[in-house]
């Protein structure tokens, strides 16, 4: 029960004052791995090694950290640390939805959605680095960009059919490098 | 849970079960992380369903890359909260987070077994290009609406968000904060001038 309070208010710490999935990474790192000695680097890199094979939010990587730190209940304390930072969005909703319609909330949403888009396009270089690894992964990516930009597929069905080509194209012997 | 708003009359928005099942679904089964993940869920909540509108959409978008914590989960607790309140938000954040972090838990059990399968490795493989198509697609999907609508904006805040992400002293939410308040401190213009 002690382990289980002391890995929630690790984690929690760590997510509570990080603002993206990966951000509360350096702090778990000094308290899990260098502080306490519960986890390896090792570990700690399979566990973000683990979210980017799954589905869903590369934050998820503190459920799989409490996992292996201390089985079930610690992937209860991560989980607990990965949602209720969330709560606090309502707050902000709750005060800015009331003047969404002034011109200098207005102004201000839009400069946090356009610095938000140009962050994401950089985002997605270091992952391309790792994943458009050969012809048929760049081709895959060319073929889905104007599918998605003109929004004629669903997003879901781009990646099952990503899946499903790369699957047969490995079946076939097609090289990926 | 009976399916009523707070205030004792019947809901306005979509059903709780409505908000667990496209939450639960959509925000469990996209790779890619949250921003791939989000421009799924605007297909599904602003397009196809009109849960929500466009302002509320980037309204609930902003706020949640300036919540702490993981930025999907504050988008989809914000889309709940919008539609049907404290309800709203609880639903959709446990059907946001529940179901991933169970897969976690599952694959971090089985990790050797998995990272060892070809075909496991093949299909993530073609997962991933497709996420990093989708990364790019949301970037313009989201930004396009803006761009139109605010050009001078973008030609300040998309050129320095770039450049302070690549100098590298800045975090993310340092950048966005600094764009939020750009967006306050913009000088007021008529809306025919640059309509938003």
């Amino acid at each position: 029960m002690t382990k289980f309070i002391l890995l929630l208010w690790i984690l929690g710490k760590s997510t509570f004052t990080s603002f993206a999935g990966l951000a509360s990474l350096p702090e778990i790192r000094e308290e899990l791995v260098e502080h306490r000695r519960w986890l390896t680097d090792d570990a700690l890199n399979q566990s973000i090694v683990i979210t980017r094979t799954t589905p869903g939010p590369v934050g998820v990587y503190v459920v799989s950290v409490g996992y292996m730190v201390d089985g079930v209940p610690g992937a209860i304390a991560g989980w607990l640390a990965l949602a209720a930072p969330s709560l606090l969005v309502v707050l902000l909703v709750g005060y800015f939805g009331k003047r969404a319609q002034h011109p200098r909330v207005r102004a201000m949403l839009q400069c946090v959605v356009l610095a938000s888009a140009a962050l994401l396009v950089l985002a997605a270089i270091p992952i391309g680095r790792d994943a458009l690894d050969g012809p048929l992964a760049i081709g895959i990516a060319v073929a889905a960009l104007p599918l998605l930009v003109t929004r004629r597929l669903d997003p879901v069905w781009v990646i099952a059919a990503a899946a499903a080509l790369s699957l047969a194209g490995s079946l076939a012997g097609v090289a990926h490098a | 849970m009976a399916d009523r708003s707070e205030d004792g009359r019947p809901p306005r928005g979509p059903t709780l079960a409505a908000i667990a099942g496209v939450f639960a679904r959509h925000a469990n089964t996209t790779f890619g992380g949250g921003s791939a993940t989000v421009a799924v869920l605007r297909q599904q909540i602003v397009t196809r369903r009109g849960w929500i509108g466009d302002a509320e959409f980037d309204l609930n978008y902003a706020l949640s890359r300036l919540t702490p914590g993981t930025n999907l989960l504050a988008f989809c607790t914000a889309t709940g909260w919008t539609t049907r309140r404290w309800r709203g938000a609880l639903v959709a954040l446990l059907a946001a987070s529940l179901p991933c972090s169970v897969l976690a838990v599952v694959v971090t059990a089985f990790y050797a077994e998995l990272n060892g399968s070809a075909l496991f490795q093949a299909a993530l493989r073609g997962a991933l290009a497709a996420a990093v198509a989708i990364m790019v697609s949301t970037a313009w999907v989201f930004a396009e609406p803006h761009v139109r609508a605010a050009p001078r904006k973008a030609l300040v805040v998309v050129p320095c968000a770039i450049a302070l992400s690549l100098a590298g002293r800045l975090s993310p939410v340092e950048i966005l904060l600094l764009a939020a308040l750009a967006g306050l401190a913009w000088p007021a213009v008529p809306q025919a001038a640059e309509p938003s």
